[in-house]
């Protein structure tokens, strides 16, 4: 079923658990009830389906399992090995998850469905940036419209779900401590959680804690200016009343301090995430299958860029930003005999942006700008979706979501900035962000599935493209104003998807076309004049006509034996602007093979990465080419396993051969880290 | 977000005075806070007179506000007319300049341009010729004008006929970040007590910020309106020190060039 939704589901429980879906009688029931408490009550309720099919193929849940390798790695980390995804890099700390070639301006990311802004007009942090993969639970990826949780967009939707205290009968106390050091960038992680429960209650702390220096790309090329410091942690408590009744209140703070940026122009002193939310769960109906829930939640980010700590600045600025979001989702999940499906959903949100700029020439008065003027978002959305088997081989899923938003400046200092173009504030203005999609699936005989997918998706201009006032981009070294009268972008697409699957082997191949109509983009306007100095021109963020992508991705997995497994992904994708030119930031072609080995006495997991060269670049965002790069990474674990706790090691080794290489996505053309030598400990009690 | 505030506050009130202005081609700002810049009686102690102001005297162009007060009851009286001519006073010799009536009646404005800061042995004031009751009396009004950095003042000699023009912004301090409605007052000296308004120039400038190296979009032109001034836009995007670059133009030939900074917080 995970192949017919199309949405991809990763475990990330450290522990495993098992799920079940056909219960003979409410004793089982329980007991599958307790399974699910035992590591996201919430989570494992609504993704079921998935949950239960991931856990009885067991093959690609190996595969996550040996991706994942080791909740130490970062976020990014991960993220990154996911199909489609790529990172896009400007430093060594808040990559910028990348979904077949579009960027977060068209991929919404949400922790627990909540919405968070970022707070940086210069996109370094994406929310991905505020996440530990220690608390997280399961990562959902929406390939384009589909799908309801995330907010409406023309390009996808990624949604994190945390991770919940645990409710375990046998086991009052458990946790887990664990160490990484990497020699790349002097980088030390610390990480530990801890889960207490007794009689209906439970409460999970985690936290994590990195720092690294400035790392070295290949050939012992020193990145200045990359180093950075971060504490992650969470608090969740978890009340059951009744046996169909749970709430939950989880709070999470991410704070980051004296982090480098070497492919921009500037620092950042200090980035602060704190999210707080409250959620009232039930479970009804026959079985229990059916659940509802009720969130409220707030999240704020403050967010310090500055150049302090640059050497040669011609003039020091800062540039600090802040947002916050409050809102409410009620959703509930109604699930009949067969498997069949309805979900709906309803959100409320209302959040402000903030971002200045204060530029300090010397022996002058300071100049101050807002970059982004006191931007009021709020917006109401409905969505309703669902899957049913139309017959023994053919399923259909299908949903409609419509969000009402509402998008305007309230600082008057802002609103006068937009006078100087002659535009007006936009506070009347309701837009309607339609969402539709479409699959059916069907199967071809015993092994193979053929699905297609369609969506239509609208998505409202982010902060930047409607009230962004001369935000310089380093990547193409121009300012970018924003454009009150920009309308939404619209996208239709088409996915064609093939799986085969026997015993042993696995294929999987994915044909995605997006046709974007009023694309946004950052079009040259030659009447204005570059604001930072050393840009090199003005663009404006217009509607362009249109664009499109297109590409395939290709994931094959063999079981070579019990014990050792191939795996092998190759992503491409081809974009195209108005005029048909090469839309910017497009990966290359691009694969991905790694082997699995359970020898006598460790687990080796060789891996090989391959990029090819990215010649179509776009010339309207001075994008250069990029050469094509090899990867050899070796990783060898052991577990040790004793009276329900376990010691695992790991120690590996990344960029073997020390190459120097930057890929495509990342900005400034600064390396990435050359060999790294990793050792981490983690012990599970 | 205190910041945010007082600057939202100060947009409101800069909103608030340009909302105020009445139909005129000068905006004579309305005199919220007025600072007394000099106060005198007449020699028979009838009558108190006032020059108010909502900023004190500065280099360039200044609106200023007269008001008369019957001693002998307190109340303010209008004159039955009045004129001003503003005068520096040197060691030896002395020299007139700008001057211009706004409103008269129950609100007296008018306006004058400094050209030169005081200093020692030299100063300023304005000589008001007022007929109160049927009576004439001509009063000596010291004003304090002192030396800037960035005065809101330019000058340059016609390569035409060797005449010096003088240029300054009349509403100078209704400038915020955004879009500004432009006032340039031009004037000559045809000798030392004779400083006639300039109609018959074609004006052009370009706003930029010198520590910066840009511009701004979107400004336009000024365009003469009568009695020497000239209405434009202008377009500020950020605060800090901008500079105005104006080039002037007589019968389609270029005459001079000159600029005014200032500091727009």
């Amino acid at each position: 079923m995970i192949k017919s939704t199309s949405i991809i589901i990763i475990l990330l429980v450290l522990f495993g658990f098992e799920a079940h879906s056909q219960f003979a009688n409410q004793e089982e029931y329980q007991a599958w009830l307790d399974s699910l408490a035992k590591e996201n009550y919430i989570a494992n309720t609504i993704l079921l389906e998935e949950v239960n099919v991931l856990s009885r193929s067991g093959k690609e849940k190996d595969f996550y399992e040996y991706l994942r390798g080791n909740p130490m790695n970062s976020v990014d980390d991960f993220v990154h090995h996911l199909p489609g995804m790529n990172m896009s890099r400007k430093g060594n700390y808040a990559s910028e998850p990348m979904m077949r070639g579009m960027d977060i301006n068209r991929l919404e990311v949400n922790i627990d469905g909540m919405r968070i802004k970022p707070a940086c007009t210069d996109r370094m942090d994406p929310v991905t940036s505020y996440m530990e993969p220690n608390n997280m639970a399961t990562l959902e990826l929406e390939k384009g419209s589909e799908g309801f949780k995330s907010a409406s967009s023309t390009g996808h939707g990624l949604n994190f779900t945390t991770k919940s205290p645990v409710f375990d009968r046998s086991r009052q106390v458990k946790g887990m401590v664990g160490l990484k050091y990497g020699t790349v960038a002097n980088e030390f992680s610390q990480m530990g959680d801890v889960n207490w429960n007794s009689k209906g209650s439970a409460v999970r702390f985690n936290f994590v804690n990195r720092w690294a220096g400035n790392y070295y790309g290949g050939e012992k090329t020193l990145v200045e200016n990359s180093g950075f410091n971060k504490l992650n942690f969470s608090l969740g408590y978890s009340q059951q009343i009744g046996e169909s009744d749970l709430i939950k209140i989880h709070y999470i703070q991410d704070e980051a301090w004296d982090i480098g940026y070497p492919a921009l122009p500037m620092d950042v002193s200090r980035a602060s995430a704190k999210m707080l939310s409250g959620t009232y769960l039930r479970s009804f109906g026959a079985e229990k299958r059916n659940s509802m829930d009720v969130k409220f939640y707030y999240n704020t980010i403050v967010h310090i860029m500055d150049d302090s700590k640059r050497e040669d600045v011609v003039m020091h600025m800062d540039m600090p930003g802040e947002t916050q979001t409050i809102g409410t989702i009620f959703s509930t999940r109604l699930v009949n005999q067969k498997g069949n499906s309805i979900n709906t959903k309803v959100e409320l949100y209302n959040s402000y942006s903030f971002a200045e700029m204060t530029m300090y020439p010397e022996g002058q008065s300071s100049m101050y700008m807002q970059t982004w003027p006191g931007i009021r978002q709020y917006g109401f959305s409905v969505g309703v979706d669902g899957k049913a088997a139309l017959s023994s081989k053919t399923r259909v899923s299908a949903g409609l979501r419509l969000e009402v938003a509402k998008m305007y400046m309230e600082e008057d200092f802002g609103i006068s900035q937009f006078d100087v173009f002659g535009k007006e504030n936009t506070e009347e203005e309701f837009t309607p962000l339609p969402t539709v999609f479409l699959g059916l699936d069907r199967k071809l005989g015993s092994k193979s599935n053929l699905g297609i997918r369609g969506s239509y998706g609208v998505r409202m201009p982010n902060n930047s493209e409607k009230f962004g006032f001369y935000i310089f981009n380093s990547t193409d070294r121009f300012d970018y104003v924003g454009d009150p009268e920009i309308q939404p972008e619209n996208s239709f697409k088409l996915d064609l998807e093939y799986t085969y699957q026997s015993s042993r082997f696995t294929f999987k191949v994915t044909q995605f076309n997006y046709y974007f109509t009023n694309y946004i983009l950052g079009v040259s306007d030659t009447i204005l004049q570059a604001m930072t100095p050393g840009a090199q021109g003005v663009k404006t963020y217009s509607n362009t006509s249109n664009a499109s992508l297109n590409g395939i991705e290709l994931f094959s997995q063999f079981e070579l034996s019990p014990k050792t497994g191939l795996i092998a992904t190759i992503n491409y994708s081809h974009g195209n602007d108005y005029e048909g030119e090469p839309l910017p930031f497009i990966p290359p072609f691009k694969m991905m093979a790694s082997t699995y080995s359970r020898l006598k006495l460790f687990t080796i997991q060789p891996e090989v990465v391959y990029a090819a060269a990215q010649n179509r670049v776009s010339e309207k965002n001075i994008e250069s080419s990029t050469p094509s790069f090899w990867l050899f990474n070796f990783k060898i674990s052991k577990d040790y396993q004793f009276n329900n706790k376990r010691l695992r090691g790991v120690v590996g080794i990344e960029n073997i051969f020390d190459n120097l290489y930057r890929e495509h996505i990342d900005w400034g053309g600064i390396p990435r880290p050359g060999r790294n030598i990793f050792v981490d400990l983690s012990f599970s009690f | 977000m205190q910041k945010h505030i007082s600057l939202g506050l100060i947009m409101a009130l800069t909103i608030q005075f340009l909302g105020c202005t009445e139909d005129q081609k000068v905006e004579p700002a309305p005199f919220q806070n007025p600072n007394l810049v000099s106060k005198a009686n007449t020699t028979d102690g009838k009558y108190q007179i006032s020059i108010l102001s909502n900023h004190s005297f500065q280099l360039g162009y200044n609106l200023w506000n007269m008001e008369v007060e019957v001693l002998s009851s307190g109340e303010s009286t209008e004159p039955d007319e009045w004129n001003a001519s503003p005068i520096m006073e040197m060691h030896s010799s002395a020299h007139g300049s700008f001057s211009e009536i706004i409103s008269t009646g129950v609100e007296n404005q008018g306006a004058a341009v400094f050209q030169m800061p005081e200093g020692s042995g030299m100063s300023w004031k304005i000589i008001l010729d007022l007929k109160l009751d049927g009576v004439d009396y001509s009063m000596d009004m010291p004003v304090e004008v002192p030396s800037s950095d960035m005065p809101n003042l330019a000058s340059f000699v016609s390569s035409k006929d060797s005449q010096s023009y003088f240029l300054s912004i009349a509403n100078i301090n209704s400038f915020s970040v955004g879009s500004n409605e432009l006032d340039i007052l031009v004037f000559k000296k045809e000798s030392m007590m004779d400083w006639p308004a300039a109609e018959d120039l074609v004006v052009s400038f370009e706003p930029s910020m010198p520590s910066m190296g840009h511009g701004s979009p979107n400004n336009l032109d000024p365009v003469h309106s009568g009695k020497g001034h000239y209405l434009g836009k202008v377009n500020f995007t950020m605060t800090g020190v901008w500079r105005l670059d104006f080039t002037i133009y007589q019968e389609s030939k270029k005459i001079g060039e000159c600029f005014i900074d200032l500091d727009l917080q």
